[in-house]
């Protein structure tokens, strides 16, 4: 399997460097039976990847312990799912995933355009091309999947318990989905650059394609910090680790791209370019900072020769980039429209500029370990708090009165009657707030401004929904799915917005209100904290499969009365004896109250437990579901009569614009 | 709007920014040491919130079940700096052959944690032997 396996990356190789180079030349020259015959190379391509990939799973799956891969990552007791996310569990596996999925991207574009030859999407696939030789050069010379030892142990090492997680199933190929897809947009950009055809519908040719990787980035990263609040065990859930900011860095800035697609206009502006390049830029410094271990993280990856290879292709990304935008710069001069300070494009503006000092301020912060040693300085996690809530907070702001703006602009005074009812809203929970004992003013001040938020969203949303065609004879649900995806668009964009609303809300109950004790119990005693009582029950220690368990069972009392059990254990595994935490989590809409069983005596059975009381946790997890539904809702296909109604729509709103009046939408 | 007005309120908003970013720069550093160096810089630090790094000494962990607390030496060539750590190991400790603690030194010399992260070499660095 050694050899099958690095012969087919070996063709992938082959086959993708002759369509880079044939895409190349064929757009040049004008040779269309050239450009086919590279679009063929992308489909072989395909295959020989999805065959590498294939031949990995299957080296896997039988434990052919003599490939290295497969006896660094798993063992005879692994279970079948884990020994299948060993796929994408070590280094070599997951620069296999990323090539095996841009593969599949590269096929999808080439196959869009079958039965034309636009010259685009030729330059898109060269592009996509060259990446995607890259990374096969990166596994067939230093970092071969498919590499023999010299002798067949008798075991594998295993997989890092921790990684044993079932986030760790879905969890890195989201994330790698929204990695890859990124090459999509930066591929298209180029393309527009190097053909010099400024003027095509570049907008909506890359809407859709930066929407799904982004959905992608941002359910993956919160995946992630499930995992890390639920696995890692120390009562939190993010942590500013560079693999954490990896994911949330790109995230910002293909925020910041989509909403610079929303301006009106289909042309290509320089905006797009520069968040363009630097969310693609910012996926390879992500993949970078995970796999070299150059940025000391927690997470503690081997540190490999692949960090230097990684950075030449960034600076060689960064540098094309800036070269091409220079030569093309007299065509992409904008032509900006005069609209007042109170508009939709100033909103949009506020909105990226603010996204992109959010990206900066991480970007910094996470770079700065690498001069740490140098300065005797350090940075601590209440930097990134600082920062990020200083920027963040204006922009969860900015989110409540955008939708009150027009494209042309329009007085302060007339934006400020829409506001009436949502400031009164807003002051209202502030009073509330207070009434109930929230007494530090930040606290205050963010939820009135989520609640201010919320309101403005939530009366778009319903507005729009009821002013929908009036269905007959389906039932509500069916009538609400219809309106929904009606101007699917704007609604999947408010429902965005209400998630992250839902998150801002989890993040800031979860950070500025947590409890968080250490105590040590003896059999039978209780213990307080917030609006809880734990009585400590028994204590036990059992033999399961692969590892030792201990377990402390504890009465959780509200009140008058038991409301719940809770067990958290640490588990000891043969393989590592490094010991692994279970926490236990009881999760309502108000806290959640988390425990984590940090050790025992033996003689007394006396128990140390960290026990933290998290309140609105669970908004986050909640906020990134409705992300996940108002994204999904943006992106869901069009059929030919919506893109009727769509257009119908927009035809409407462009008069209703250009005739001045018009009001908000 | 005039683009004068765009101008400055777009250098507006960067000078709030940077305003914003330089103070909690400021509130938001802390010295970062090595063992040898924070025995070198002796009381210079007294009182003052330090970062150290360094290798765990395996001998010198003592952590009590049923106190919550941890006791360790942390080693860089010859200097030695014992640290007490108020709360459980985090689970990586046990295996973990560096850690970065922060906190403040002690007028007696030991080093108090309220933080504690620690680097395992990661397993798969283990031999695959025979």
């Amino acid at each position: 399997m050694s050899d099958l396996g690095f012969i087919v990356l070996s063709l992938a190789l082959a086959t993708t460097t002759y369509s880079f180079v044939g895409f190349a030349l064929g757009v040049r020259t004008g040779d269309k039976r050239l450009v086919t015959s590279s679009k063929k190379g992308v489909y072989a391509s395909t295959a020989f990847v999805t065959l590498a990939a294939l031949a990995l799973l299957y080296s896997l799956l039988v434990r052919d312990f003599q490939l290295e891969y497969v006896a660094s990552h798993t063992s005879r007791d692994l279970s079948l799912p884990y020994t299948v996310s060993a796929l994408w569990a070590g280094q070599e596996g997951s620069l296999l995933f990323w090539a095996w999925l841009l593969s599949i991207f590269a096929s999808v574009i080439v196959l869009g355009d079958r039965h034309r030859q636009n010259l685009l999407v030729s330059y898109a696939s060269m592009i996509m091309a060259g990446t995607q030789a890259f990374f096969l050069m990166l596994l067939v010379v230093v970092a071969n999947p498919f590499r023999a030892l010299e002798f067949v142990p008798a075991d594998g090492l295993g997989m890092n318990p921790l990684l044993q997680n079932p986030a760790m199933l879905w969890h890195p190929p989201i994330i790698f989905l929204g990695y890859v897809g990124f090459t999509v947009p930066f591929a298209f950009t180029m393309a527009v650059l190097l053909s010099g055809r400024l003027k095509d519908p570049y907008v909506q040719r890359v809407r859709r394609w930066t929407l799904f990787p982004w959905l992608c980035l941002g359910v993956g990263t919160i995946l992630g910090a499930q995992w890390a609040y639920v696995e890692l065990g120390w009562g939190g859930y993010w942590a500013w680790d560079p693999v954490e900011n990896a994911s949330l860095l790109p995230w910002l800035t293909g925020t910041a791209l989509i909403h610079s697609l929303m301006f009106r206009g289909t042309r290509v502006r320089m905006g797009h370019i520069a968040l363009a390049v630097a969310t693609f830029a910012l996926c390879i410094f992500g993949t970078f900072v995970t796999r070299s271990g150059m940025i000391g993280s927690v997470h503690a990856f081997s540190v490999s020769s692949i960090g230097l290879y990684f950075l030449g292709f960034l600076a060689l990304v960064i540098a094309i980039s800036i070269v091409l935008t220079a030569k093309r710069r007299a065509g992409l001069r904008s032509d900006e429209e005069a609209a007042s300070l109170v508009s939709r494009p100033s909103a949009f503006v506020l909105t990226i500029v603010l996204l992109v000092a959010a990206t900066a301020a991480i970007l910094i912060g996470t770079l700065f370990p690498l001069v740490s040693d140098a300065l005797n300085v350090a940075l601590t996690s209440n930097y990134f708090n600082l920062s990020t809530a200083a920027i963040i907070g204006p922009l969860i702001l900015v989110m409540g009165i955008c939708p009150f703006t027009t494209w042309k602009g329009g007085s302060l005074r007339s934006l400020a009657r829409y506001l009436v009812v949502p400031i009164i809203g807003a002051m209202l929970t502030a009073v509330l707030l207070v009434l109930l004992g929230v007494k530090d003013p930040f606290g205050v001040l963010a939820f009135s401004i989520c609640s201010f938020v919320a309101i403005v969203t939530l009366y778009q949303l319903f507005s729009g929904l009821r002013t929908g065609r009036p269905s007959s004879g389906n039932s509500r649900l069916s009538a609400f799915a219809t309106a929904m995806l009606r101007q699917r668009r704007r609604h999947g964009a408010y429902v965005v917005h209400l998630g992250i609303v839902f998150i801002t809300m989890g993040v800031v109950g979860s950070s500025a209100y947590k409890i968080e004790e250490w105590i040590t119990l003896n059999p039978g005693a209780s213990f307080t904290v917030g609006s809880y009582s734990l009585r400590y029950e028994n204590f036990s220690f059992r033999a399961a499969p692969g590892k030792d368990i201990a377990t402390a069972t504890l009465s959780l009392l509200q009140g008058e009365g038991q409301v719940g059990v809770l067990r958290p254990e640490k588990q000891f595994y043969h393989s590592t004896q490094q010991p692994v935490s279970e926490v236990a989590i009881r999760t309502t809409l108000r806290d959640d109250l988390y425990v984590a069983l940090s050790g025992w005596a033996e003689d007394s059975e006396a128990i140390d437990l960290q026990v933290v009381v998290s309140p609105l946790q669970v908004w986050i997890w909640i906020g990134g579901a409705v992300l996940l539904l108002g994204a999904v809702v943006a992106i869901w296909p069009t059929r030919s009569r919506d893109i009727e109604d769509q257009q119908i729509e927009e035809a409407i709103e462009h008069v209703r614009q250009s005739s001045g009046e018009g009001g908000p939408r | 709007m005039k683009p004068r007005y765009r101008f400055l309120a777009g250098g507006l908003i960067i000078a709030a920014v940077l305003l914003l970013f330089g103070t909690s720069l400021r509130s938001s550093t802390v010295y970062y040491l090595t063992v040898e160096e924070l025995i070198s810089q002796g009381p210079s630090v007294d009182g003052q919130r330090v970062r150290i790094a360094g290798l765990v000494d395996r001998e010198s962990v003592d952590w009590e079940p049923g106190s919550s607390t941890l006791r360790f030496n942390l080693v860089e060539g010859d200097g030695t700096l014992p640290v007490v750590y108020e709360g459980p190991a985090p689970d990586a400790f046990a295996q973990a052959d560096s850690a970065v603690v922060e906190g403040e030194l002690s007028p007696d010399g030991v080093f108090v944690a309220d933080s504690l992260v620690v680097q395992c070499p990661s397993k798969y660095e283990a031999q695959l032997t025979e």
